[in-house]
Formats: C-alpha cells, sequence, structure tokens
C-alpha cells in the first residue's frame, strides 16, 4: 500500500530549491510576484521577476496541518472563518509572521486573475491593503466553453497591461526573445504532463492520486525551467517503467475512481488507504487544470494572445457544460466505475455545480458519484473514520453493481 | 406578498426579465420594452433547492432558486445574471441546467472596474440583449435606449432626493415604510414608481424631529423589510447605506450624450463599471468612501453591518471597513443572517445592545 515513486525524491528537491530561491531573491532584493496559479509564470521568468504562488504555499499549510490556528489570527483582523481555508491561512500566517517556513518575505508585487473565483480576488486584495504591495488583477470574465472574439481580444490586452504593470513596478523589461524560448520549455513540459496524465488510463493505473497532486508542483511553478523538463521526464520514465514490470499500486484493480475538485491537503494518505479495498483513484479533475484541455500548448507565433487564451478559459472559468463533457471523456478514456465528488465547502466554483454533475453523469453515462463534503485545507471537523466508512461503503456498493 | 402579484399582473401585458444584481443594466430591457425586475428574495425555506446545490452557497442566492423550483417565478420570460458572486454562479449553473426560465442569459462582466474595461463590456452588453431580443422578438433601437438612459436616470434622481430627504429629517418614516419605498423601484413600472414616489413625499414631508439612534446599514444585499422593521422596534433610525439595492444602485448617472447605440453602450458600460462598487468588483476603495460620506452626511451615529451567511466578498470586505470605522471612531455592529432573519432572537438581543452601547456615547 502506498508504494513511493522515486521521482519524490527529485520532486522534494525541486521544491527545496525552488524555496531556496525565492527566499534569497526576496532577500537580495530582487523583484517578486506572488502570483495566483491562474496566472502564467513564463510571462515572469522572463521578465526575471521572480513567480511565488501563495496558494502552493496554502497546500503547504494544509498537509501540516497549520490552517486552524492561521486561521484565527485572520480571524482576529476581521476575516470570517467561513471563507476559503487558503486564504485564511495565507492572510494569517503573513499577520503572524510565521508558519510551515517561518516568516515569508513580502513581494515587490502581486498579481491575480480573476479566472477562477472572487475568493481569490478579495484576498489578493486584502494582501495588497494589509501590506502595501501594488497588485494587479488580470480582468478574466467567466465564459461558456472558452474564451473567443472581442473576449479574446479583451484577455490579450488585459495580459499586455499586466506586463506594462510589472515593467513599471520593477524596471524589468520584457524581454521577447527569453519570452518564447521559456513558453518552447514549457509547451515541451506541457506534452510531458499530458503523457503522464495519459498513462494514469493504462489498467491496471501505475499512479494513484496523492501522488499526482504531490507532483502538480512543477506544473504550477516551474513552467519553462529546464529543471522542470528534466523532472517530469524522470516521472514519465518511472511511469513507463512501472507499467514494463507490472509494478502497480494496486495489481488486481477492482473499482477505478475519479476524485473531482482539490485533495483533502492534508490527508493525502486516504487515497492509499482505499488500496486495500481494491480501489485506485485514476484520475482527477484537478489536475486537468494544467494538462492538455485547459492549459495547453501556445501558439509561439502569437504567444500573448495564446496565453490570454488559457488565462479566459482557465478550468474554473469555464461553465458547467464544459465540466461536464470534461467528466464524460475522463470517465471514458480512464474507464472509471464511480466519482468522487469531494464537496469543497471552501471553494464554491469548484463545488457548486456537483450536484447538478453528479445528476447528468449518472443519468446519461450510469456512472455512479458520491458527495463527501470536507475542506482541502481546515481538518476542523474532519471526521477521517466517517469518510473512509463512506468511501468504502461506495467502493463496495460499486463492487456489487459489477458482479 | 404584493410583489408576485404585482408582477404575475404586469406579466398579462408585458414581459418580464428578472436579474439578479445592481450590475445588470436596466436600460436595454427597458428601451426592448421588456419589464426588469430585480429578484426578491422570500420566507421560503430550502427544499427542493437542497437537491441541487449544497447548503454553504449563500441562502439569499438559494432563496432565489427555490423560488424557481417552486413555480413562483413562472411569470417570468427569462432571467439574466451577470458574473457576480460564485454562490449565484453556483445558481446559475444550475437555472440553466434545469431550464427554470424560457431563457437563461449570462453576461460576461467585467469585474475589474477599470475604464479601460468599458468597450469590453459595451461589446458583451450589445451581444446579450441582442440575444434577449431574438429570444422575445424585440429589436434594439437608438430612440429607445436614448429614452431608456434617460428613465433610468431619472429614477436614480428621485431615489437620490429621497436620501437626501431622509438625511435631512425631512421625511418623517419609518425604516420599514422608507425601504419599502427604496427596494420598489427595482420592480414597480416607472409610471407606478413615480406616482408613488409622489403620494410618498406628499405624505412623510415633515421636519418632526426623531429621537431615534441614527445608523447606517452596511451590507452586499438585503431586501427583507423585516430587519428594518426590527431595527424600528429597536429604536434604530436608518438613515442612509450602503447596499446595492440602496445607494449602491442609484449613485452616478449614465452620460447621455451617445448618439447611436454602441456610443450609449459606452456610456452605459462606464457607468456600471464605475458606479460604487460591490465587495465582488475590484477595487472597493470607493465603496468605502461612499459609505464615509453616507455616515457624515447623515449624521449617523453608528453603522450596522450585516452579512449574509457564506457571502465570501463580504466576509474579506468586513475587515476593511471594520478598519476604517475604527479608525474613524464610528461605532459599528457585525452580524449575520439570511434572508428570513432565521436567527432573529439573538439578532434583536444584539442589536439591543450595540443600541445601549451607542445612546451611551456622549457625541
Ligand atoms: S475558492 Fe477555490 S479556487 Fe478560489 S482560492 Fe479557494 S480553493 Fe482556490
Ligand atoms: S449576499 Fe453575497 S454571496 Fe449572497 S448573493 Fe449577495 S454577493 Fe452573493
Amino acid at each position: 500500500m502506498g508504494k513511493r515513486l522515486k521521482a519524490t525524491e527529485s520532486l522534494k528537491r525541486l521544491i527545496k530549491n525552488y524555496y531556496d530561491e525565492f527566499f534569497e531573491v526576496s532577500r537580495a532584493g530582487k523583484p517578486v510576484a506572488w502570483l495566483n496559479v491562474g496566472v502564467p509564470c513564463e510571462i515572469f521568468y522572463a521578465m526575471d521577476v521572480f513567480p511565488f504562488y501563495p496558494e502552493n504555499y496554502g497546500a503547504m499549510c494544509g498537509a501540516q496541518r497549520v490552517t486552524p490556528e492561521l486561521s484565527k489570527v485572520s480571524e482576529y483582523k476581521g476575516f470570517t472563518q467561513d471563507l476559503c481555508s487558503y486564504a485564511r491561512a495565507n492572510i494569517g500566517a503573513l499577520l503572524a509572521k510565521k508558519g510551515p517556513m517561518g516568516e515569508l518575505p513580502l513581494p515587490t508585487l502581486q498579481v491575480e486573475t480573476t479566472n477562477s473565483c472572487v475568493m481569490i480576488m478579495t484576498w489578493w486584495r486584502s494582501v495588497g491593503k494589509l501590506f502595501n504591495i501594488p497588485t494587479y488583477t488580470i480582468d478574466a470574465p467567466q465564459v461558456k466553453y472558452d474564451s473567443d472574439g472581442f473576449h479574446l481580444d479583451y484577455m490579450e490586452e488585459e495580459l499586455k497591461r499586466m506586463i506594462s504593470f510589472v515593467e513599471a513596478k520593477t524596471g524589468n523589461k520584457f524581454d521577447y526573445d527569453k519570452f518564447i524560448e521559456i513558453t518552447k520549455i514549457a509547451n515541451e513540459g506541457k506534452r510531458i504532463w499530458a503523457e503522464i496524465l495519459g498513462l494514469r488510463a493504462h489498467v491496471p493505473c501505475p499512479m494513484n492520486a496523492g501522488d499526482i497532486f504531490t507532483h502538480m508542483f512543477p506544473m504550477v511553478a516551474l513552467r519553462g525551467k529546464k529543471e522542470y523538463l528534466s523532472h517530469l521526464e524522470f516521472l514519465r520514465d518511472e511511469l513507463k517503467e512501472r507499467i514494463e514490470n507490472k509494478d502497480f499500486p494496486v495489481p488486481d484493480e477492482k473499482v477505478r475512481l475519479l476524485w473531482d475538485n482539490l485533495p483533502i491537503w492534508y490527508d493525502l494518505r486516504l487515497f492509499d488507504e482505499l488500496e486495500q479495498y481494491g480501489a485506485i483513484f485514476v484520475i482527477d479533475t484537478y489536475t486537468q487544470a494544467w494538462g492538455p484541455r485547459f492549459m495547453g500548448i501556445v501558439d509561439e507565433t502569437n504567444p500573448i494572445k495564446s496565453y490570454g487564451y488559457y488565462v479566459g478559459s482557465g478550468f474554473l472559468n469555464v461553465q458547467i457544460e464544459r465540466r461536464y463533457d470534461l467528466l464524460r471523456e475522463l470517465v471514458k478514456q480512464y474507464k472509471v466505475d464511480g466519482i468522487v465528488m469531494h464537496s469543497d465547502r471552501s471553494c464554491k466554483p469548484y463545488s457548486l455545480v456537483q450536484p447538478e454533475l453528479a445528476r447528468q453523469v449518472r443519468e446519461e453515462l450510469g456512472v455512479p458519484s458520491l458527495l463527501l463534503e470536507a475542506d482541502h485545507n481546515d481538518q476542523l471537523g474532519y471526521d477521517r473514520e466517517k469518510v473512509i466508512a463512506r468511501l468504502k461503503e461506495f467502493i463496495e456498493m460499486i463492487k456489487t453493481n459489477k458482479l | 406578498m404584493e410583489y408576485f402579484s404585482y408582477l404575475q399582473n404586469i406579466s398579462k401585458t408585458k414581459n418580464v426579465v428578472g436579474y439578479f444584481d445592481t450590475y445588470m443594466p436596466e436600460e436595454f430591457l427597458i428601451a426592448l420594452a421588456i419589464h426588469p425586475v430585480r429578484l426578491m428574495s422570500d420566507e421560503l425555506e430550502p427544499s427542493v433547492s437542497n437537491a441541487y446545490i449544497q447548503g454553504f452557497c449563500c441562502p439569499y442566492a438559494k432563496n432565489l432558486l427555490e423560488q424557481a423550483f417552486q413555480r413562483k417565478l413562472d411569470f417570468l420570460s427569462g432571467v439574466i445574471f451577470t458574473r457576480y458572486c460564485d454562490s449565484l454562479r453556483g445558481v446559475y449553473e444550475v437555472w440553466k441546467t434545469e431550464k427554470l426560465s424560457p431563457f437563461v442569459e449570462y453576461i460576461r462582466y467585467a469585474q475589474v472596474t477599470r475604464e479601460e474595461s468599458a468597450g469590453y463590456l459595451a461589446k458583451e452588453f450589445l451581444r446579450v440583449f441582442d440575444n434577449v431580443g431574438k429570444y422575445l422578438n424585440k429589436q434594439l433601437l437608438t430612440d429607445n435606449l436614448k429614452r431608456a438612459i434617460s428613465q433610468v436616470n431619472e429614477k436614480r434622481k428621485m431615489l437620490m432626493n429621497l436620501y437626501s430627504m431622509r438625511k435631512k429629517g425631512s421625511l418623517s418614516c419609518s425604516s420599514e415604510e422608507f425601504y419599502k419605498l427604496v427596494f420598489s423601484s427595482t420592480y414597480l413600472d416607472n409610471n407606478d414608481f413615480v406616482a408613488d414616489y409622489k403620494k410618498f413625499v406628499l405624505k412623510h414631508s415633515d421636519n418632526k424631529s426623531q429621537s431615534k439612534i441614527k445608523v447606517v446599514v452596511s451590507a452586499a444585499e438585503i431586501d427583507t423589510l423585516e430587519f428594518f422593521k426590527l431595527l424600528d422596534e429597536i429604536g434604530f433610525s436608518v438613515v442612509s447605506d450602503d447596499i446595492s439595492s440602496g445607494t449602491r444602485f442609484f449613485k452616478d448617472l449614465v452620460c447621455e450624450t451617445g448618439e447611436d447605440i454602441n456610443e450609449m453602450a459606452i456610456n452605459i458600460a462606464k457607468r456600471y463599471i464605475l458606479k460604487p462598487p460591490c465587495s465582488v468588483k475590484e477595487p472597493t476603495e470607493r465603496r468605502i468612501e461612499e459609505l464615509m460620506y453616507e455616515i457624515n452626511s447623515s449624521n449617523a451615529k453608528g453603522v450596522v453591518f450585516l452579512r449574509t451567511h457564506f457571502c465570501d466578498s463580504e466576509g474579506v470586505e468586513y475587515a476593511f471597513i471594520k478598519e476604517r470605522l475604527e479608525k474613524e471612531g464610528v461605532p459599528h455592529i457585525y452580524v449575520e443572517t439570511d434572508h428570513r432573519l432565521s436567527n432573529k432572537q439573538q439578532l434583536k438581543t444584539r442589536l439591543e445592545a450595540f443600541a445601549e452601547q451607542i445612546e451611551g456615547i456622549i457625541f
């Protein structure tokens, strides 16, 4: 149970180096930008501005189970306790000047985009106001399927305005040639990531969900860096090796599951736990946000518009029709027997369509879903035993139906 | 509720189209000879909607969905959502999927209130209202849009006047009566509103000073008169507000100089982009400034900040409103509730304590 990947060691090194560089660059007074995950880091690497992702740091707070205590600090300041736990943890950590990595050095500027939720916008606004940090918001009005026409023109203009903002605040120039080089590397990595996601369709599946969630980090923060490519290649090759050697987490798979929504960061072991019942999470919707459908290959001949397209058509910026299409495609491609929908009370845009999606997949694809209420980052009120019991019951139900 | 019967009646002769927040530009619907109505919450408890949307959806948004499921909104020819908050976004997805109205439109609204976004938003308005026109077999004409712009501006001016009388103390009415008229401006036909407005001013114009505690209410939205009644009973008088169906609805006019539909659409877009923002927009500095202005110009003694459960953006904005009010020495209270005031008793106790606290302060 819980067979670990060798690539996890290389990932740990990557994360450590990234954080070391973040602290070093900050200490040296070089430009640092705090971005939300919808903002393309490639542009920042091309401008020599270090991109840092507070959501990633938020997940670290979750994994280390410090969100509740940090939330108390933000509550004291007037932020309410039902806000997204990422935001509560992050704001609390900044106010308290503590957290999993100690006190975080403040950035030169912040950029965020509205392409996921209102929460992000208000979170960045708060940090900007509390610590007096210049902040740019890339407006990305929500679309049905994807960005096109005058909406796409607007996305392109928004990115250009953002670039001018970063230039003005840092004095660094946007280097187009470097940007194209970085975009090429990022594109190459995206191709490998697509392969990695594709390899999980193998029966039996070579990688459980806990691992893919952990391994998302380079896709979020390192796109365009050389070490990101080598790490992704390493991971892909290891999965191929597993398939060749028939070395699977659950060799005798009984139930193939899909996970919808963010993981429960403080309980990533949950996935491993279910392996003993012959169940494995073969795919999820969350890592698709960085996959070919939602963060695909950028057109190197028209890159700003192309990045604009992916920002405008981001996973949480599309509507239920596209979310359903995604589930339908994944269910077929990955031979999914059942869907676990983590109804994440922190994340309304992800969660509030789940009951409707569950109905559609049941009625149209005949696939059952389980709606599991929890929070992705705040363990208060999380009853692990109860969660496992419900999942076990769901798995047994699927097994019985398969007979 | 007279609101429902009134709208049912109108729908016999005119298309009625519902909307959900203060960013939906009524001007276009009026120009298309459609009756716009900002949907209001009612006393229904969530039941059918529970199977479609989780309990952490804001209860106000969920209540509107419940009304649709319970077929209380069948008089509507369609509804228009805008990109507003994440709860209404969830409600929109269910409304659309379950086909709860003959048509469901969605304005891909700019959330960042920059003047540069006006061109984009104007095009988006024209796209959406062209669709609405097609559903209902109507066409947007220049003269009609021009008239609609000035009609809505006139309504805004009347409301401004009403508020200024209230602040000066020359309207002797309860908060409940006052807000009944204010909220009716979001669903009454213009002629009916003008008539009611005139009657109201005539009836209540008076300079009798009231011995009530003057407060300003700040909220995302509150359309429940019960809440204002409760404040009256406790001894408060709401002299102004910072709510989306109050001052944030009528402040700022649309520039009336546009000659063709595109120019007018840009003028409308500018007004909606630059008006006092709700907390779901960015940035929100102007909202706090406007709130301070309302407090100072009405001589209010305190602020009641009301948050609907699970309203994310207000849960954040409150931190900054609180900071500012503390800095300015304005007493305030934070209360949380839903559109049905399910926790009325607790609210009452807390508000009474707040009244005592303010009364104890010598100004
Ligand atoms: S609400 Fe959801 S999308 Fe928004 S910051 Fe939180 S987890 Fe991310
Ligand atoms: S009260 Fe808040 S969450 Fe509810 S509909 Fe209004 S803005 Fe949205």
